[in-house]
């Protein structure tokens, strides 16, 4: 149990830099993008997924901005940093040499399911 | 920045209704208030998060979900509102000017602990191990610790201490002798530069509760004793001036906190009732609290009187309040403000000066007065120049042991911190910074070392309480506080945290500062021996340590062992020992007569010998002047001063002494004039040398004494000393009120001493003070040699013991972590018993490199204890020998059993990674 969730604690922040530096992203977009395109595995709680914006935010790997849409609605938008595209770097190489370690042991074949 | 700062002031309900206004439906405005409103952010904060999250729903419905669908996804508010509370105060940190994410450190440590108590759980015996270690480390700390906070720091509850000063007279004999009571008299009397004078005298005096005697210590104090230290009552009232005048004050007393709870139950009502002493009544007039345990730190008063009773309490033929050779009173003063020590020792000389003109006491032979500021005075000079070496010998000692202990517990953690690499790599991939590991692995060590601590704690009050409850060679009970107060517990946490961080902090490091690459390679194929190298330095260092301590084990057993060699001269037969206060303080024919008749009639006794001093008395030294026609004494003295003992006819052959020449005293000798006395050889050789002694003659003050027979010459004060002069003077007459009976049994000395004791005691005029046998009355001297050696056994065993369980350790894992290349080398054609050599030799060296560290520590620790030595140098072979090869025994047993265990690995096993 501890384990998954530190696990998903580790890889929530990777693939959230992940998207974020494909494009600028808000909130809600981000939450869709997350479980659309792991399959579900990181769908996180939506509700986790602000902590871990705001937090990213306070180590500034991300920035923010509002943008008012033409019907009047605000939407925070996200977009990645220097800072954040250094640490998704190394992070990336850290979880590739994972994936393969365990892969090479037979631990795994495919990523872990959400149980 | 945007945000609707108006929903900061909002309640919930305002909040809800804001959202509803924002186009949301009910169910998930409900949501957005119960996330917002349980952020616990502040004001300006909330509006924001606000804004986000209808932002959030509104994209959510605008894509076609229904509101509960967008609820189930979005997950539990509470924990959103958490997780949101937090990561939004860390933005509002670094906008604040702080760096980073800060998870609120109460809230981390107590999740670190929590994972450490999971940890500890799901591995007992690793636990027990490293506690037990710390404990018994710590323990034996504490103890040391709580004995000096008792002895040295716990200051006694005087007023302005810096004003204090002690008085004693320095002598030929002894540098810091104590005063005659006249003594006294004159100096307060005299001496301006004091504002208060006061003195002390110990006592003991028998006292009947229940239906049983009890000796209660007594100090007997001068009236303004109180007032000069600035005690004041736990109850009813202390001594005045009044309470010390000569003849004219009622008799009353003051009882010590401790004998008061004891004997009284603490009953306040106490106060102005009447005690019995001696046969006189006493009243009682208030309670002196424990915060002031009397002028000896130690030794606990029970009874405080005032001095000028002291012939009541100490019956004898002397009047002590006038008798200026009777010296046992403690003088300690308070200086006049404004007053310096220099001013003080000036006056106080000018007195002495007056005393020897009037040649009087100790004056008389040049004694001179010393003035000691208290601070600089742990009990009593004489015995604090035993109690600092032997204190600093046992604080050495005891933080050996402790850093042998910890240097264990960072092996074990080092073991398990390579054990637990592939656990940190993940949670380092995982995102948790290396400054989160260290520290819950700190958290971890430090609540080991807490554990450990509060076993320390347990052990060393036990360890002490057993230690002062055995026999110790001092006049009195010796109770102490061994309160476990601020001081103790701040050491003991202090000691414990400060071994948790420095011992955890290593193998914190060493394991977080990981490559992750690396640890997967090297997980896959059984490498990892960075981490060999510095638990062999940890290991070899146990292994010096215990050689040191071994080798001064080495030595005091050694000196024990010479100790026992030596003959005292006396009490070669078995016999009892009994030393009985008389009542009334008298010791008339009649009386001693009926002492021996009781004695006698006890089964098992052979014959029975009464003396007023006893050989190797431990609690006191009983000396005559002697002067001899035609032998000069020492230069600037007047005479010689020569121990000696009053003896009735039987004390020699009951003592098992030897006659040698002459004949030994008869019942006629008492009050023979001139007196008749008995010498032994080194007393004769000394005074008569080559000649016979029988028959010739000495004077004692003035008196002509005459020797009737020689004796062989018993060890007097010390088991060291070298033929020391003694007389036996014929005299049943015994002065202080307390005799020793001596009595030569065919069984056991100790049981027939304690029948003695009890046949003793039927008659209301004895009191009987100890009861033990001859030898136990020996072996006395040799206990502070005992238990000094005791407790290093002890502490080396227990070094040792951790420092093979460290070797063990290490060959174990080193056996692990070669198990591949063990199994290839097997499956290559090595045989079991290279595979075995090669483990074994692997710590083998260790054990020897640190063996070889050890030993000139250890010659240099043994010089260090040289003092306390007997019969043996510090470089005694035996122990220099011994020890190392105790040591490298054990190391290579602890290292064989690993070894043993990897020989009979399966290859095919092995490289199967089984």
């Amino acid at each position: 149990m501890e384990l998954k969730r530190e696990l998903i604690r580790g890889a929530g922040p990777v693939a959230v830099l992940e998207l974020l530096r494909r494009r600028e992203m808000y909130g809600y977009e981000l939450a869709e993008a997350l479980s659309r395109r792991t399959e579900n595995v990181l769908a996180l709680g939506q509700s986790t997924l602000y902590p871990l914006l705001y937090s990213l935010e306070a180590k500034r790997q991300v920035e923010s901005r509002w943008v008012e849409l033409p019907t009047g609605r605000k939407r925070r938008y996200y977009r990645i940093t220097d800072k954040g595209l250094a640490a998704l770097e190394q992070q990336r190489a850290q979880w590739q040499e994972l994936f393969e370690a365990m892969m090479g042991l037979g631990l795994v074949q495919s990523v872990p399911q959400e149980g | 920045m945007s945000g609707d700062s108006l929903v900061g002031r909002m309640d919930r309900l305002g909040i809800e209704r804001l959202a509803r206004s924002r186009g949301l439906p009910e169910a998930l405005a409900t949501r957005v208030a119960d996330v917002v409103v349980n952020t616990g952010l502040p004001e300006d904060r909330r509006g924001e998060v606000f804004d986000e999250l209808v932002a959030h729903f509104q994209d959510g419905l605008a894509a076609g979900h229904s509101p509960e669908a967008l609820v189930a996804r979005f997950g539990e508010a509470g924990i959103a509102a958490r997780a949101i509370g937090r990561s939004e105060r860390t933005v509002t940190a670094v906008e604040m000017g702080g760096n980073g994410p800060r998870d609120a450190w109460p809230r981390r440590v107590g999740r670190d602990v929590r994972y450490a108590i999971r940890r500890f759980a799901a591995r007992p015996l690793f636990t027990a191990i490293a506690v037990a270690s710390l404990g018994i480390g710590i323990g034996a700390n504490t103890a040391m610790f709580t004995l000096v906070n008792d002895v040295v720091l716990a200051g006694q509850s005087v007023e302005r201490p810096g004003e204090l000063v002690d008085l004693y007279a320095e002598t030929a004999e002894y540098p810091f002798n104590v005063f005659s009571t006249p003594d006294y008299f004159d100096f307060a009397r005299e001496v301006r530069a004091f504002s208060g004078l006061a003195a002390s005298k110990f006592s003991l005096v028998p006292y009947q509760i229940d239906g049983r005697v009890e000796r209660l210590s007594v100090e007997l104090v001068s009236g303004n004793y109180f007032e000069v230290l600035g005690v004041r009552p736990k109850v009813g009232r202390l001594f005045v001036a009044a309470d010390g005048d000569r003849g004219t004050a009622a008799p009353v007393v003051a009882l010590g906190e401790r004998a008061w709870r004891r004997l009284f139950g603490g009953d306040e009502s106490i106060v102005g009732r009447t005690i019995r002493l001696r046969g006189a009544p006493y009243t009682v007039i208030g309670v002196v609290p424990t915060s002031y345990g009397g002028r000896l730190r130690g030794m606990a008063t029970d009874l405080y009187l005032p001095i000028t009773l002291v012939n009541q309490l100490e019956p004898g033929s002397t009047d002590q309040l006038v008798d200026r050779n009777t010296q046992g009173t403690f003088v300690r003063g308070r200086l006049a403000p404004g007053t310096t020590i220099v001013q003080a020792r000036v006056e106080v000389e000018r007195v002495a000066a007056d005393l020897s003109a009037q040649r009087v006491g100790q004056w008389e032979f040049g004694a001179r007065p010393v003035l000691l500021p208290v601070s600089e005075v742990i009990v009593y000079p004489p015995l604090d120049r035993l109690l600092k070496p032997l204190g600093a010998m046992l604080l050495v000692v005891v933080a050996l042991v402790l850093l042998v202990a910890c240097a264990n517990l960072a092996s074990f953690l080092l073991a398990r911190a390579v054990e637990r690499r592939k656990e940190i790599a993940v949670r380092l991939a995982l995102g948790a910074t290396r400054g989160q590991l260290i520290s819950q692995l700190l958290v971890e060590t430090v609540l080991l070392a807490l554990f450990g601590g509060a076993m320390g704690l347990y052990l060393g009050r036990a360890a002490l309480q057993a230690v002062l409850a055995s026999e110790l060679p001092f006049p009195m009970p010796i109770t102490l506080a061994l309160a476990v107060d601020a001081r103790v517990l701040a050491f003991s946490v202090g000691v414990s945290v400060a071994a948790g961080l420095v011992f955890g902090l290593l193998p914190a490091l060493q394991s977080t500062r990981l490559d992750l690459a690396t640890v997967i390679r090297d997980e896959a194929t059984g490498g990892g021996r960075a981490r060999w190298s510095l638990r062999n330095g940890l290991v070899g260092a146990q292994v010096a340590v215990s050689m040191v301590l071994m080798v001064v084990a080495g030595l005091l057993i050694r000196s024990l062992d010479q100790v026992r060699r030596v003959d005292p001269g006396f009490g070669r037969n078995p016999a009892g020992l009994v030393w009985i206060g008389l009542d009334d303080g008298s010791a008339e024919p009649g009386v001693t007569n009926r002492l021996r008749e009781l004695a006698a009639a006890v089964p098992g006794v052979v014959r029975v010998g009464l003396g007023g001093n006893i050989h190797l008395n431990t609690l006191g030294d009983q000396s005559i002047a002697v002067t001899v026609d035609g032998v000069e004494p020492p230069p600037g003295e007047p005479f010689f001063l020569i121990d000696r003992s009053d003896v009735d006819s039987g004390f020699i052959t009951a003592m098992g002494i030897g006659l040698r020449s002459g004949r030994l005293l008869t019942g006629a000798d008492d009050d023979s004039v001139p007196r008749a006395a008995l010498v032994n050889e080194a007393f004769a050789e000394k005074f008569w040398p080559g000649r016979d002694a029988v028959g010739r003659r000495f004077r004692n003050a003035g008196r002509e004494v005459t020797v009737v027979g020689v004796v062989e010459t018993a060890k007097v004060r010390t088991l060291a000393e070298e033929g020391r002069p003694f007389v036996y003077l014929a005299n049943s007459r015994f002065r202080y009120g307390n005799v020793w009976l001596v009595a030569e049994t065919r069984g056991d000395g100790a049981a027939v001493a304690a029948a003695v004791a009890k046949v003793v005691a039927t008659d209301p005029r004895f009191f009987v003070l100890q009861a033990r046998s001859l030898e136990a009355h020996i072996e006395v001297l040799s206990l502070p040699l005992r238990m000094g050696a005791n407790a290093l056994i002890g502490f080396a065993g227990l070094a040792l013991v951790l420092a093979a369980i460290g070797l063990y350790g290490a060959v174990a894992y080193s056996v692990a972590q070669r198990s591949r290349e063990i199994g290839i080398r097997v499956s290559l054609g090595a045989d079991r018993g290279s595979v075995i050599r090669l483990l074994l030799w692997g710590g083998l060296r260790v054990a020897l490199v640190g063996a070889a560290i050890g030993l000139p520590l250890a010659a240099l620790a043994g010089r260090l204890f040289e003092r306390v030595l007997f019969g043996v140098g510090a470089f005694d072979p035996v122990a220099l020998a011994g020890a190392p090869v105790v040591v490298v025994a054990v190391a290579a047993l602890a290292a064989y059993l690993p070894a043993r265990r990897a020989g009979r690995l399966s290859p095919i096993a092995v490289l199967r990674g089984e």
